[in-house]
């Protein structure tokens, strides 16, 4: 089941980073990096709401596409849901994020050629 | 039973054993495949003792001979992974919790009896997926009937199996030194194996590790790399089992003691000061 | 409204939180306008007490790191020190502290960085990446170096949080140090986390070059000091140049120090009150063992050997020599 589901994560998250223009794709790659340490650090409601209210658009486009691949309808439904959600949804909810963002990670490095650390002065 | 039961007890921060870099984190510690449960690879803790064993003679006796005589005989002890039994969780209460859950109580007892040690408490608590049942008496983790660990916050019920529990393993873990058992009592907290398995996902330890240029204070391309560790306080348990093989189980079970009156480093990143345990074995009373 | 998860809307910092845990992920609001949630947050996170279990904890660590055959030394911070500025966090500036216990301290992998850095930029062509001296002290990446770098965790009665401020309207200030900040209610100020202290340096490994080390940690740690904003001051430790020495050890040293003292002719007559006294110790076994040593080695010395040997007291040391 769980392999259906990140395959699908997969293909849609790679169609996903394919349309990023040129410009946008050191500061979204370099976000793709970093929230996943983020997550863990500050726990998924707390990053996903510092990237909304700090970041740059680029970066804030990151989330619009996880809230797509979740099937929810766009980041500000990703950032509630992460805020109300019930402790057994909250959990499974970071799950999926963090399963998500392992794609966009992986993508950022072999489509859009961005390691960790290369956007040091990025802000958010 | 020729078997004993091992406690490792983390005063520094444990790199036990290396797994799959494939999420979030570059150089994660080792879970099992099955369980997803952090553990320290038997064959790791064996070298260390092995190398801490200082007569030639008794160490190729006990542990076998070095690597390139391995054929000639195996050594009279295998020791077995070391898994996880409690892990530290930060807490919005007591700064800490020490959070286990019912699988890894079931498998305790299972070990124990391997290693012939009785008066195990026999009732496991089971939580439900959004509680925690911490003990009756001594508990500083809750507020407002709550245990908040990390962000997730969990009905705190209070139940004297706990007690039961956090008695039994402080007298072990920490033998003759009541200020430290009552800590364990204090902070003591079972969940649900969901909720186990989540903050073993999301809240061991991870330190960045970052490469600069020389002369500037740039990362040096890929120079970013996060390492996962067990925190300090982390407590993992196994088995040592000897076999007759050059000397008699007593005297293994008599030098393997020795080897452990003094702290041991286990795990990796030894030179950055990772992985000072302290051990005890238990059983054959 | 809160950023925070609904369910934790109305949690309070109380006197028992993890500082970092507050830190991470308490936060109350985040907007980029909301510097007051930020300094808030740090002012709260500094307020929380040295936990009490964090002092038994130090007391076991010392003790082992002493048992491990570690060499302490005390580093007390000169001013203040910030370490971790950076790490990924809500507040963009975190501060690193003690995953389990809360509390800030120095990372053995920065002491080890710092001491290789200050290796290679000062002590000439001998202590270059490639030369023997540098790769013996820290390793390469096919071998471990031989000093271990213990993390220098804080003496529990010495540590402070405080909360700290950055403003980039004195920008200049915290580039090169030539104007102190005066206007702390300038527009941009950012709050961050900084750390004073005394901490405990641990190092181990062969004895001369775990002295090499501490001499390198000790300059380095002077001069240029450790984590941020070193160059407006920052992270400069005075390294105090007593080792710290396990209690059982002076003891004990001080108990050989009179049985080595006795003259030959008095071992038959004193002899026994220092067996007495050895067997009423309350120390580890190697620190039993070495007064079991001294006293089998003066009873040689006055050539009562074979005479103490017939004696039930003697063949008891003598045991404890094994």
């Amino acid at each position: 089941m769980m392999q259906t589901r990140t395959q699908e994560y997969a293909q849609k998250i790679y169609q996903q980073v394919m349309m990023i223009p040129d410009t946008a794709r050191t500061k979204y790659g370099a976000m793709a990096h970093k929230l996943p340490v983020l997550i863990r650090t500050a726990g998924l409601a707390q990053a996903l709401a510092f990237v909304d209210s700090r970041g740059t658009d680029e970066q804030k486009l990151l989330l619009d596409h996880l809230a797509d691949v979740l099937n929810l309808e766009d980041r500000s439904a990703l950032l509630t849901q992460s805020r109300i959600a019930e402790l057994p949804e909250y959990m499974q909810l970071t799950r999926q994020v963090q399963a998500a963002l392992v794609w966009c990670k992986r993508f950022a490095q072999s489509v859009l050629g961005i390691e960790a650390g290369d956007d040091p002065d990025g802000g958010a | 039973m020729n078997a004993r039961l091992l406690l490792v007890h983390a005063l520094s921060p444990l790199h036990a054993g290396t797994g799959q870099g494939v999420g979030v984190i570059d150089l994660p510690i080792a879970r099992e495949k099955a369980t997803g449960l952090p553990y320290l690879p038997g064959s790791s803790l064996k070298g260390v003792l092995r190398d801490t064993c200082e007569e030639s003679t008794l160490r190729t006796q006990v542990f076998g001979p070095d690597t390139n005589n391995a054929s000639e005989h195996a050594g009279s002890v295998q020791i077995s992974d070391q898994r996880l039994l409690l892990l530290p969780i930060r807490c919005l209460s007591g700064t800490f919790a020490w959070v286990t859950s019912p699988y890894i109580l079931r498998r305790l007892i299972r070990d124990a009896q391997g290693a012939g040690i009785d008066g195990l408490p026999s009732a496991i608590p089971s939580p439900a997926k959004n509680a925690g049942i911490v003990c009756e008496q001594a508990c500083q983790i809750t507020t407002n009937d709550q245990v908040v660990l990390e962000d997730l916050d969990l009905t705190s019920v209070r139940d004297h199996k706990a007690d039961a529990w956090a008695n039994w393993l402080g007298e072990r873990i920490f033998p003759d030194d009541t200020e430290w058992q009552q800590m364990l009592k204090e902070r003591f907290c079972v969940v649900h194996d969901d909720v186990l398995s989540f903050l073993l996902d999301t809240a061991t330890e991870i330190t960045a590790r970052i490469k600069l240029l020389e002369d500037s204070k740039t990362v040096k391309k890929g120079g970013l790399w996060y390492e996962e560790a067990l925190p300090t306080e982390t407590v993992l348990s196994g088995l040592v089992v000897a076999t007759p093989v050059k000397v008699d189980p007593p005297k293994v079970f008599t030098v393997i003691s020795e080897l452990i009156q003094k702290p041991l480093q286990l795990g990796g990143k030894a030179t950055v000061g990772r992985g000072l345990c302290r051990l005890q074995m238990i059983g054959g009373e | 409204m809160s950023t925070r998860r609904q369910a934790l809307a109305n949690c309070r910092k109380q006197a028992t939180t993890h500082a970092g845990l507050w830190l991470d992920k308490f936060i109350r609001e985040q907007s980029r306008e909301d510097i007051g949630s930020r300094r808030e947050l740090i002012e709260q996170a500094s307020s929380i007490p040295i936990p009490k279990s964090y002092a038994r904890w130090f007391e076991q660590w010392q003790q082992s790191l002493l048992d491990y055959g570690a060499v302490c030394r005390v580093a007390e911070t000169r001013g203040r020190m910030v370490l971790g500025l950076g790490q990924e966090s809500v507040l963009e500036t975190s501060v690193t502290v003690h995953h389990t216990y809360g509390v800030p301290y120095i990372p053995g992998s920065a002491l080890k960085g710092l001491a290789a850095s200050f290796t290679r930029q000062h002590l000439g062509d001998e202590w270059q990446m490639e030369s023997d001296a540098y790769q013996i002290l820290f390793g390469n990446t096919e071998t471990a170096g031989y000093v271990t770098f213990f993390d220098a965790m804080p003496q529990p009665n010495s540590v402070h949080l405080h909360p700290d401020v950055l403003t980039v309207h004195h920008r200049d200030y915290y580039r090169d140090g030539s104007e102190p900040p005066a206007d702390w209610d300038s527009p941009n100020p950012v709050p961050f986390p900084s750390a004073t202290g005394k901490f405990l340096l641990a190092l181990r490994g062969p004895e001369e070059w775990v002295e090499t080390a501490f001499t390198t940690l000790e300059h380095a740690l002077r001069i240029f000091g450790i984590g941020a904003k070193t160059s407006s001051g920052y992270g400069k430790l005075k390294v105090e140049s007593v080792i710290v020495m396990d209690p059982d050890q002076e003891k004990i040293d001080q108990l050989i120090r009179r049985v080595e003292a006795l003259r030959t002719n008095e071992v038959a007559g004193q002899i026994h009150t220092f067996y007495q006294q050895w067997k009423d110790l309350d120390v580890g076994d190697t620190q039993r063992r070495r007064v079991a040593e001294a006293i089998v080695a003066k009873v040689k010395e006055a050539k009562r050997e074979k005479l103490s040997r017939k004696k039930a007291w003697y063949q008891e040391v003598l045991a404890g020599v094994e």
